[in-house]
Parts: C-alpha cells; sequence; structure tokens
C-alpha cells in the first residue's frame, strides 16, 4: 500500500523551487528562487532543516557537484525530487486546487 | 579564508565532513554580497536550528527516566506496596522498574529528536501509557485485562507491520543496552565503593561516591542515547534493511 507523506507549506515551497530549478537546486539558488517567487527570505538554518528533513524521509535525494574556487574549493550539493517527493507534492497541489475550485480569489481563473 | 576553515570545522562537529563544506560553500557565496557579520550570524543559526534537538533531548530523557526510576521506587506496584517490593521480596520488580524508566527514557527521546509521527516514538507511547497503567491500575481486573489485550494487539501490529517491527527492534536494543549499562554500572560502582569504604570500618561513604553514581548516570543515558540515535538512523531511514520483510 502506498502510504502519501503529508507535507508543511514551507516543504512544499521548497520541494516547488527545485523542481523550478531542475539540475541547479543547491542551497543558494533554492534560496533565491524563494525569495524571487515568493518574497520570502528562507534563513540557511530553516532551509537547510527542511532539506534534511525531507532527505531524510526519501522526499529528496542530493548529490555532490565538483568544487568551485568561487566557494574555496568546496562542492555544491544539489538536490533532487524523488518519486515519493513528487507524489506527495502532486497529492498536496491537488488539495489545493480542489480547495480553490468555485473560488474567485485569484481573478477569476478558477471561478 | 581563515573564517570559512573554522566554520567548516565547527559544523564538521555535528554533521558530516562534505556535507559542512557544502554549507559553508553556499554561506561563503552569500558572504560576497552580505557580509561577514551575515556568514557567522547565519553559521550560528545553521547550528542551532540543526542540532537543538539533540542536547535537549538527552537533558530531557536523562530526566524523566531518572525522575521515572526514583517515582516508581516510592509507589506501589499491581498493589505490592513500595516497602514491601524494595525489600527484595520482589526482586523482578527491580527489573520492571529498570525497564519502564528505559522505555520513559526512550519516549522522551524520540519524542523531541524525531517528533510524535516517528514509529518508534508511537509504539514507545503505546507501551508506556500501558505500562503506566499496569502500576498503577493493575490491581483492578478490569484494567489488568485492557491492558494485556492492549499489549498483545501492539505485539500483534509490531509484528504484522515491517515499519513498526522496525521501532520495536530499535526499543528492544535501547532496553538491552541500558539494562547491560546499568549492570555495568553498578559492578563499577560496587567495585570502587569496596575499595573506597571497606566492609571492616563501616565508615560512611566518601563525596567522591556522589560523583561516580553521577557519571555511571551519565554514561548509563549517553549508551541509551547513543543507541537510539545509532539504531534509529540504521534501521527507520534504510528501508534496504531485510527483517523478515
Amino acid at each position: 500500500m502506498t502510504h502519501l507523506i503529508s507535507l508543511g507549506e514551507f516543504e512544499q515551497v521548497v520541494l516547488l523551487a527545485i523542481l523550478r530549478l531542475r539540475d541547479d537546486a543547491y542551497g543558494v539558488t533554492i534560496r533565491s528562487e524563494i525569495a524571487g517567487c515568493t518574497g520570502r527570505e528562507a534563513t540557511p538554518g530553516a532551509l537547510y532543516t527542511t532539506l534534511d528533513r525531507m532527505e531524510e524521509k526519501g522526499l529528496i535525494r542530493s548529490w555532490l557537484g565538483d568544487p568551485t574556487p568561487q566557494r574555496g574549493g568546496r562542492a555544491k550539493r544539489y538536490f533532487g525530487l524523488t518519486k515519493t517527493g513528487r507524489a506527495a507534492l502532486i497529492n498536496a497541489q491537488r488539495a489545493y486546487q480542489s480547495l480553490l475550485c468555485g473560488l474567485d480569489i485569484l481573478g477569476g481563473a478558477n471561478a | 579564508m581563515h573564517s570559512a576553515l573554522i566554520a567548516e570545522w565547527l559544523l564538521a562537529r555535528f554533521m558530516g565532513r562534505k556535507q559542512a563544506a557544502s554549507i559553508v560553500g553556499d554561506l561563503l557565496e552569500l558572504k560576497q554580497l552580505k557580509g561577514i557579520l551575515w556568514f557567522w550570524y547565519s553559521l550560528v543559526g545553521v547550528v542551532i536550528v540543526l542540532f537543538w534537538r539533540r542536547p535537549l533531548a538527552f537533558v530531557a530523557a536523562l530526566i524523566f527516566g531518572f525522575m521515572a526510576f526514583a517515582g516508581l521506587q516510592a509507589t506501589d506496584i499491581m498493589g505490592i506496596p513500595p516497602l514491601l517490593s524494595g525489600n527484595y521480596n520482589y526482586p523482578w520488580m527491580n527489573l520492571c522498574w529498570v525497564l519502564f524508566a528505559i522505555l520513559l527514557f526512550v519516549l522522551t527521546y524520540a519524542t523531541i529528536r524525531y517528533g510524535l509521527r516517528d514509529r518508534v516514538t508511537q509504539l514507545a507511547l503505546a507501551l508506556s501509557i500501558s505500562s503506566a497503567l499496569l502500576i498503577y491500575g493493575g490491581r483492578q481486573m478490569a484494567v489488568l485485562v485492557a491492558c494485556i489485550v492492549f499489549l498483545v494487539c501492539v505485539a500483534a501490529v509490531s509484528i504484522l507491520n515491517t515499519e513498526r517491527r522496525r521501532a520495536a527492534v530499535v526499543i528492544l536494543i535501547v532496553e538491552s543496552v541500558g539494562i547491560v549499562g546499568g549492570l555495568w554500572a553498578a559492578h563499577v560502582f560496587n567495585l570502587f565503593f569496596d575499595l573506597a569504604v571497606p566492609m571492616s570500618k563501616r565508615a560512611p561513604a566518601p563525596p567522591s561516591a556522589g560523583w561516580l553514581y553521577l557519571c555511571m548516570v551519565l554514561m548509563m543515558a549517553w549508551m541509551m542515547a547513543t543507541a537510539c540515535s545509532c539504531m534509529h538512523n540504521w534501521l527507520m531511514r534504510n528501508s534496504s534493511i531485510d527483517l523478515g520483510d
């Protein structure tokens, strides 16, 4: 039996940012993507906690890139969604969509 | 550059070196825009946010486990007064106290570290509630039967469900480590006592006995917390381990 993991609001924001960034999702870009799209400046502590927790839950996976001189020879840790993460995100978004359905709060798009 | 090396060393105390390096790398990238103060402020924030649960869980579990052990020694268990149960007429009760105290230790530790949705926390909670009911209301037949039925159900679910079976293994191992650690601590304490206070002199215990007792309690708690943490990481987060799935 497939057990869908429920997602918190910030978890969904981070997952969507990772999806949008495709192969370039690491700490700095995820943070700036969230800031650019939502206007919300996530603190590094909150972001890394969420990323670690979601990796423990199997929602995302991470891998190390090549070291870069800009970062003092330190590698970037890239993130990507797993099948479980994608399914959980779709499930959460469907719930939002069905709640929005029939409401006119987005200028009639969902009315 | 020195600040990056110090920051990396600091983070590596709490996580893997590669993960620490990647976080410091991220902060270094942003440092060019936001400055050195922001860099250190963020680093401290990362350390606190990522790791506050571990020391808090340890201290809270130690306090609750120890309080449970002390409190149970003064409580009548299943209708047997503490005076009787404490003077070795019922030696199995000492084992029950220890098992229940360790269970409360696991419950507190797992609740703070992993949250209420964690399987280990849930199993420890179910076992703690039924054990507490047995201890405080076990003399009433209805409570006794209800607790036994509940425990049988918990055992059945733990055997049938993979995740709960793993949680049961975590709790069993922590209980075992706690008992072995307790026996070892008692042995060391007795050795020390025999050396420091020979039977022939009948002198009062020296102050160092208190310190040794405290050290032994802390050592036991550390062993149990480490066992719980390692087994949780190994069993609950590694789905490839075969436990008869």
